[in-house]
């Protein structure tokens, strides 16, 4: 039988098999394409830049990656990193979520294996991008599975395939999985997306393979992020509210209870995570309901096997007096210290004001930040008002699957509003239930088979009889004609939508999350571009100029760039696990120079760097995030450092001439413009990011006498110093600057050596 | 005749003195001597003692005048280009305005700060206004021109002319066997002293004894200098990088006349670095398991057992030789604060060195340790000697198992049974009972 028959009635028939084939075969090139999408438009920093690592944590992330590679497993597990947070060291393997670099250390040993050695760099730069069109593909399985039920929705495959492209390109998720940008979130959101699956899955069929699965990839996202905990509040949400529904069956019993009990054993297994999972209140619900499962399971016997009557009374007991012991154990075990109190970053999840006041350190990084609107409408486009539509279909369905959507775009949306990183896990969403509204949408105006079969049987039947009844069906063609009008017009707007969605991903990819922060790109005068490479210019500087056990403070944001980049010993970094080591170099930054060598000698500086926009325009520098270094410090010493100090009277943070007595004094501010004037002659300098004039006069006044400059970059933005010796003779620095600087005539001096000195007495 | 057998005699002297005498172990120790031709014009004829004690404990000995006329001139320059010609210099009083042209307080620092030793001598007229600021930079204020060192107890006159039995305060600098019964002290001048760490005084002025500017009038606080034990006459100062300088208030004891051989000797040989020299041979620090000392490992973790030990020597005058019988050395252990603060024991001579060391337990606290000697004693060389070390956690399989702890019993066994009840659970389930379970909601 050949694969193409012509039939009794004249119908060209195709073999199923040739359908099944084609139908497979435009799939395989549909995610071929989605895949190529996703990577190729992260690939915008490689082809505008180069193969760099990203930002501040890649360079971490890159650095221990580098490690595990040149070590064994086993020495990274117990890897004590004397390089950082000098002089107390990091603990590093066992503060680390080492899925990251495990996973890239394997496929760097693959390569290996196959005989193609490719640069470990080159791996970590692309792991990200590589992993996205994995994010696809699991983000397809989901959305399958959940309309897998789902009544209403006839072409699930439309909206499956829709789900993947718009999550492969959508730059809420780019902007943390461009090329360079190694990241734990680079791997961690496909972790998400495949654990969501299997879950949803699992709990679809009951079964316990599907539920071990869904924990052996809990366990490989507890591994790569601290989001993890996201995964571990959402399904036991998601149990109990159908538990609430009345959802109750052994499918559901069989997975969570499969994959709690062994999803925590396996998280123990992560020395970061420990026992935190028995111990945190972060953890406490999935447990809570681990035990409620128990309880129902256990009053679902009592149903079956008691009379009505007694059965209602025994569950009001019952459950009066669970509530009663489980809150007032969880009450005394939080006392008692048996549970970890709630950590300072989950507060700021509910309360968006409570880092700013408590935690500094916290409210310090921008990512922290409460989300602004319009960075929803820049980060989802269109698809930021069909998620209220799919989320309104999965109430329609409610089935056991899109339950499991409603929770999850509940939770992701309130937390996205909260913290601007968290935008990440509003995205999977977002694109789930755009994805189902426009596969509602395409099922019904993309279906034109009435309108055809109508058009067909017009023509037909005028070809054949001719009746009466022409009138009727001119209406029917009339009709059909509008149907498709109509039809033609939504589905063009949104193929519209659709077109101009892609063109926003990509334009906001290659404009806004492209940018290694590395390297800085500006534009000429000419218009051609300019890559300011002060960074690397610097890092580079000290890699090759200071002994190599020289110890460099800088302020934290710098800690990972100088140790992955200079390859030197830092004392804070992002890592930012002692809050009083990162105050202490703060108030060394913050203080006068006679207070600040103290700290310094004391914590063993070599050098200081520090971060200069004023010279070129660059915001991001030091002198802008001083307040939080002056904050940080003043936490810990209320007494030494006074935010308010630092700004006039007026309440103005100003720089130059009119800054106040305590700007003018600290370390930071004299570091930046030390030598300041020198750039700009006679003329008065003009710090281009404060935007303010200092006079020539005064900016020539501005000394520094127990540090001496050891490096400038070229724009300026990074500057370092040295901290000179002590002083031979036992004189004090500061003081032989300003004996220095007072010049005086021989003739004045031989006066003072012939004048009897204003002495302590000698003991 | 006489006069052969002297010049034999004193030749004599001279070949005996170069025999014993002490020098330096550094490679180069020249030496030059600055006076002023205006105040001891014949300086070579008055001070042959000295120069031969200078010749024969340093080499390259140049014996230069300022002030002179000038067709007598010679150039007194401490550097030429940037490098330093001298490892002494022994300063005499002068009335100059300046050392010489290539001289000002700057280079006297600067020579100082290379490692270069100075030896300063004032009188009452005053202290040359370079030298007077170098030593102000020190802490060393000697008392300008015009004050007299008055002391009315010991003598009627108006100056002192001598010291009766000094009390010398530094036994590194003379030794404690120097015996003076009158120190010739005359024309001299007097300093006052900061609180600098670095000064070490080595004579003070009498309890009795004031400086007195008799141009300022009566005496008051205003026209006196030093009053007291506050005035200081013999000074020695030792910098970070051990270079010494001495400073005395009188040239009396240096001139033939009164010479005092062996005040004078030991004060020089200490000023330029032949006495009171120390240095650390090695330092090592081990390891030990079970007091045996492990030589190739030392990746300390928190609790091991480490050895540290420091080899210090001392220069007798010849070679070096082990600086023993000290019991004052101190090993911190230092992260950001000290966690210990040992003594180090004598054990032993080790080649010329005497090794000083400790055993101790390394402290329950992972981090960047710091073995931090510091050993700075008046009149000897600085040591200091710091080493970081790592210290790491215990690695994940260095916890005792928990079948060794009593504690986990409990548990271990807990686990342990519901284990086995699970399984016989499960056998009694499957196999006992003779009808198959039935739900009461199905019968019905």
């Amino acid at each position: 039988m050949s694969i193409v028959n012509v039939d009794s009635e004249g119908y060209l028939r195709v073999d199923s098999t040739l359908l099944r084939l084609i139908k497979l075969l435009l799939i395989t090139s549909i995610f071929i394409s989605i895949s190529f999408a996703a990577i190729s438009s992260r690939l915008f920093s490689v082809i505008r830049f180069e193969s760099i690592i990203h930002e501040f944590d890649p360079w971490f992330n890159f650095r221990a990656t580098k490690y595990l590679v040149n070590n064994s497993f086993y020495e990274f597990l117990n890897w004590f990193d004397d390089k950082t947070w000098y002089p107390l060291g990091r603990v590093t393997g066992g503060t680390l979520y080492p899925g990251l670099m495990v996973t890239s250390s394997i496929i760097f040993r693959i390569f290996e294996f196959i005989g193609m050695p490719i640069d470990i760099r080159n791996i970590c730069v692309l792991l990200a991008p590589a992993f996205s069109s994995l994010t696809s593909l699991a983000m397809y399985l989901l959305t399958l599975e959940i309309t897998s039920s789902s009544k209403n929705l006839k072409n699930k495959k439309t909206a499956a395939l829709l789900s993947a492209i718009f999550m492969g390109i959508t730059p809420g998720y780019i902007s943390r999985s461009v090329a360079g940008s190694y990241d734990n979130e680079a791997i961690a959101i496909t972790l998400l997306m495949v654990t969501f699956y299997l879950w949803v899955k699992s709990i679809h069929l009951g079964s316990i393979f599907y539920a071990c699965l869904t924990s052996i990839f809990y366990f490989y996202m507890v591994s790569a992020w601290g989001g993890y905990v996201f995964i571990t509040n959402i399904i036991p949400l998601h149990v109990f509210i159908l538990l609430l529904m009345g959802r109750f069956d052994y499918k559901i019993y069989t997975s969570y209870t499969t994959w709690y009990s062994l999803g925590t054993l396996m998280s123990m297994q992560i020395p970061f995570v420990g026992f935190l999972p028995i111990r945190s209140n972060d953890h406490m619900a999935s447990f809570g309901v681990f035990g409620l499962l128990q309880l129902v399971l256990f009053a679902n016997y009592l149903k079956d096997t008691l009379n009505p009557l007694k059965f209602k009374k025994i569950m009001l007991a019952f459950s009066l007096l669970i509530t009663i012991i489980g809150l007032s154990s969880l009450i005394l075990a939080t006392k008692f210290g048996l549970i970890a109190p709630w950590t300072g970053r989950f507060y700021s999840l509910w309360d968006t004001n409570y880092a700013k006041i408590h935690i500094p350190i916290i409210a310090s990084v921008s990512e922290h930040q409460p989300t602004p609107w319009s960075s929803f409408f820049f980060d989802l486009n269109f698809m930021i008002w069909l998620f209220p539509v799919g989320v309104y279909f999965c109430f329609q369905d409610l089935t056991n699957e899109s339950v499991f959507i409603i929770v999850y775009s509940v939770l992701g949306s309130y937390f996205a509003g909260v913290m601007v990183r968290l935008m990440l896990t509003l995205a999977p969403v977002v694109c789930v239930c755009a994805s189902i509204s426009l596969g509602r949408l395409f099922d019904i105006y993309l279906d034109f088979k009435d309108t055809l079969k109508i058009w067909y049987e017009s023509e037909s039947e005028t070809a054949t009889k001719e009746t009466k009844e022409v009138d009727d069906d001119d209406e029917d063609v009339k009709d059909s004609i509008f149907t498709l009008l109509s039809k033609l017009t939504v589905v063009l707007t949104f193929i519209y939508y659709l077109y101009f969605y892609v063109q926003h991903c990509t334009w906001v990819t290659s404009n806004a999350y492209s940018s290694p922060s590395v390297v800085l790109a500006s534009k000429n005068p000419d218009g051609s571009q300019l890559l300011i490479d002060d960074y690397r210019e610097a890092y580079y500087w000290l890699r090759m100029n200071t002994k190599e056990d020289a110890k460099i403070m800088a302020w934290w944001d710098y800690g990972y760039q100088i140790g992955g980049m200079a390859d030197r010993t830092t004392f804070v970094d992002n890592n930012t696990w002692n809050n009083t080591h990162i105050a202490t170099v703060g108030k060394a930054m913050s203080v006068n120079e006679n207070k600040s060598e103290i700290i310094m000698r004391q914590l063993g500086v070599d050098y200081v760097l520090v971060i200069f926009g004023g010279l070129i325009g660059y915001s991001g520098d030091d002198i802008n995030k001083f307040l939080w270094m002056v904050r940080i410090s003043e936490g810990i010493w209320p007494e030494d450092v006074n935010e308010r100090s630092y700004f006039t009277d007026k309440g103005e943070y100003r720089i130059d001439d009119m800054a106040t007595s305590t700007m003018k004094e600290s370390l930071m501010y004299k570091m930046s413009y030390y030598k300041f004037a020198d750039a700009y002659g006679t003329s008065d300098p003009i710090d281009r990011v404060r935007q303010q004039r200092m006079s020539s006069k005064y900016a020539h006044s501005i000394t520094l006498d127990t540090l001496e400059e050891a490096f400038t970059s070229e724009n300026w933005i990074v500057r370092i110093y040295k901290l000179k010796d002590l002083d031979n003779f036992g004189r004090d620095l500061i003081s032989i600057g300003e004996n220095e600087r007072k010049n005086l005539s021989k003739r004045n001096k031989r006066m003072i050596s012939r004048k009897k000195p204003n002495l302590d007495l000698r003991v | 005749m006489f006069g052969s057998i002297r010049s034999i005699a004193l030749l004599l002297v001279v070949l005996v003195l170069q025999v014993v005498a002490l020098t330096s172990p550094l490679a180069n120790s020249r030496t030059l001597v600055i006076y002023d031709s205006k105040v001891s014009e014949n300086f070579k004829e008055t001070h042959v003692q000295l120069l031969n004690l200078l010749s024969s404990s340093t080499s390259g000995l140049q014996v230069k005048a300022i002030n002179t006329d000038e067709e007598t001139k010679e150039t007194v320059e401490l550097f030429r280009n940037g490098y330093r010609l001298y490892q002494n210099v022994m300063i005499f009083p002068t009335r100059a305005k300046e050392l010489s042209a290539e001289i000002s307080s700057e280079d006297l620092l600067k020579f100082s700060n290379d490692g270069g030793d100075f030896f300063i001598i004032s009188n009452q007229d005053g202290t040359q206004t370079d030298v007077a600021l170098f030593l102000n930079e020190l802490g060393i204020y000697p008392s300008p021109k015009g004050y007299r060192l008055i002391d009315y107890h010991e003598e009627s006159k108006a100056s002192i002319e001598s010291i009766t039995s000094p009390q010398f305060l530094n036994n590194a600098i003379v030794p404690e066997s120097t015996v003076v019964s009158k120190l010739p002290y005359s024309e001299g001048a007097s300093a006052l002293l900061s609180n600098s760490e670095y000064l070490i005084p080595v004579l003070k002025a009498s309890k009795t004894s004031f400086s007195h500017n008799v141009d300022e009038g009566l005496v008051h606080s205003s026209s006196t200098w030093h009053v007291g034990s506050q005035g200081f006459l013999i000074v020695g100062f030792q910098g970070l990088n051990n270079a010494r300088v001495t400073w005395i208030g009188s040239e009396s004891i240096f001139s033939d006349d009164s010479f005092d051989a062996e005040l004078v000797a030991s004060l020089i040989n200490w000023t330029f670095q032949i006495t009171g020299l120390i240095k650390t041979e090695f330092v090592n620090h081990y390891k030990l398991v079970d007091g045996e000392v492990l030589e190739n490992d030392t990746n300390y973790k928190i609790k091991d057992t480490s050895r540290y030990e420091i080899g210090i020597s001392q220069w007798d005058g010849a070679k070096w030789i082990p600086f023993e019988g000290v019991e004052d050395i101190q090993l911190e252990f230092v992260m950001l604060d000290p966690y210990y603060r040992l003594n180090l024991a004598s054990s032993g001579v080790r080649g010329s060195a005497a090794v000083y060391s400790v055993d101790f337990q390394i402290p329950d606290q992972h981090g960047m340790f710091t073995y931090k000697v510091d050993y700075k004693r008046p009149g000897y060389s600085f040591i200091e000697e710091d080493i970081v070390v790592p210290i790491r956690h215990l690695a994940n399989d260095e916890y005792p198992r928990s079948w060794e702890i009593p504690n986990a019993w409990v548990y271990l066994s807990s686990a342990l049974t519901v284990m086995i009840a699970w399984f016989f659970f499960v056998v009694f389930f499957i196999y006992s009972g003779k009808d198959a379970v039935t739900s009461e909601k199905k019968s019905k």
